[in-house]
């Protein structure tokens, strides 16, 4: 069975000029924040999909919606984006990250609480102190919309 | 200046990826072929695992390996060393495996005469948590030196794993490491995990690993055939 190829770009390594290639590399090994390369090429090929199906001249800002789990550097973001969408329609667009704060809910109680995950970890109930909890919120990862003209 | 108009979108970032991911599982589905996706921090005994896994099952299952690594081939030459089809990917950079990467790797292996192919993804708890790369499962590696605080720094990769292999247990003896603290840490993140304990130095509860893993391989071949 053939399966279609799709985000094959994504890896075409040998394309980048070599000093962007280190500063990946270096972020790579000492911050590890080189999945934002890979995720900034998707938002920008999302972005241009949705633009050019609404004959628009220009993207000037892309509103995401990330969740606080979601490793994400938004400097770099901003960084790949400009880098990769030079020539593109979305070539100079801002990136406006609202982040969503990480929410659980108690599973006793029902009562949602939001956590503080890299200060304490406890995990406990702000109204009944049960530890058993689900989360709903801190996931997300999506391109809320775009302001174009 | 011409009007600012707003297109709503409301679309997945990583929705690309998700949509090969399911297309990849679908496939091997088909082929009766088990995919699992391990990954841990450098060092943490990724290599060490699959070659003890192999040991035990290489005579149940017919089993093979895709190695990612930034740029060597050291690890693919240890599996294969084991007897097993290791197909290296060297990823150039790139510290996680995506899809597209797994969908080649598998192009290249013969799935008709597999049962269980292991992924040893890239080390580093960051990245290979937000790409789904296809596998029925995700398994992650936390050695004992590491610490019992990683589910407070990388709460993603605990939270979309189904099982947790706590690796170097040897080393409890001197190490400043509380293995229920780390317990109810993942359990609030993800209460679903699998957590087991294990040595790949000694080969102390590996059995119990590969007892999970034997069930998962066999039981949906049950239904199936």
């Amino acid at each position: 069975m053939s399966i279609p190829k799709k985000n094959n770009d994504m890896r075409c390594f040998h394309f980048f000029p070599a000093v962007f290639l280190i500063a990946i590399l270096k972020g790579c090994l000492y911050n590890q924040i080189m999945h934002e390369l890979a995720v900034t090429e998707s938002i920008l090929n999302i972005v241009i999909k949705h633009a050019e199906k609404n004959h628009v001249e220009k993207v000037v800002t892309i509103h995401l919606k990330i969740g606080e789990l979601t490793d994400l550097v938004d400097e770099y973001i901003q960084h790949y984006f400009d880098y990769l969408s030079k020539g593109t329609i979305a070539e100079g667009a801002v990136l406006n990250m609202e982040r969503s704060p990480v929410v659980f809910q108690c599973t006793d109680c029902k009562t949602t609480f939001q956590v503080s995950l890299k200060d304490s970890g406890k995990i406990v109930c702000s109204q009944c102190d049960g530890a058993k909890a689900v989360l709903v919120s801190g996931r997300e990862f999506y391109i809320k919309h775009i302001e174009v003209v | 200046m011409a009007d600012i108009r707003l297109i709503e979108i409301k679309e997945d970032i990583l929705s690309d990826n998700k949509n090969l991911a399911d297309e990849i599982r679908a496939m091997l589905q088909r082929h009766h072929v088990f995919l699992l996706n391990l990954m841990a921090s450098p060092g943490g005994g990724k290599t060490s695992l699959i070659v003890q896994t192999i040991r035990e099952l290489k005579d149940v299952f017919r089993i093979g390996v895709i190695e990612g690594d930034i740029d060597s081939v050291v690890d693919a030459e240890i599996v294969s060393r084991e007897g097993v089809p290791a197909v290296q990917l060297k990823t150039g950079g790139f510290c996680h495996l995506d899809a597209s990467m797994i969908d080649m790797a598998l192009k290249e292996m013969d799935l008709s005469n597999l049962d269980l192919i292991m992924i040893e993804n890239i080390g580093n708890l960051v990245c290979p948590a937000e790409f789904d790369t296809g596998a029925m499962k995700n398994v992650m590696i936390l050695s004992v030196p590491e610490g019992d605080d990683k589910p407070l720094k990388y709460p993603l990769m605990f939270s979309i794993c189904d099982v947790l292999l706590v690796n170097k247990i040897d080393y409890l003896s001197v190490a400043d490491f509380d293995m229920n603290v780390l317990k109810e840490r993942v359990f609030n993140l993800n209460p679903k995990i699998k957590i087991f304990e294990v040595s790949c130095k000694t080969g102390e509860g590996i059995h119990a690993w590969v007892r999970w893993l034997t069930d998962e391989l066999v039981f949906p071949m049950l239904t199936v055939q």
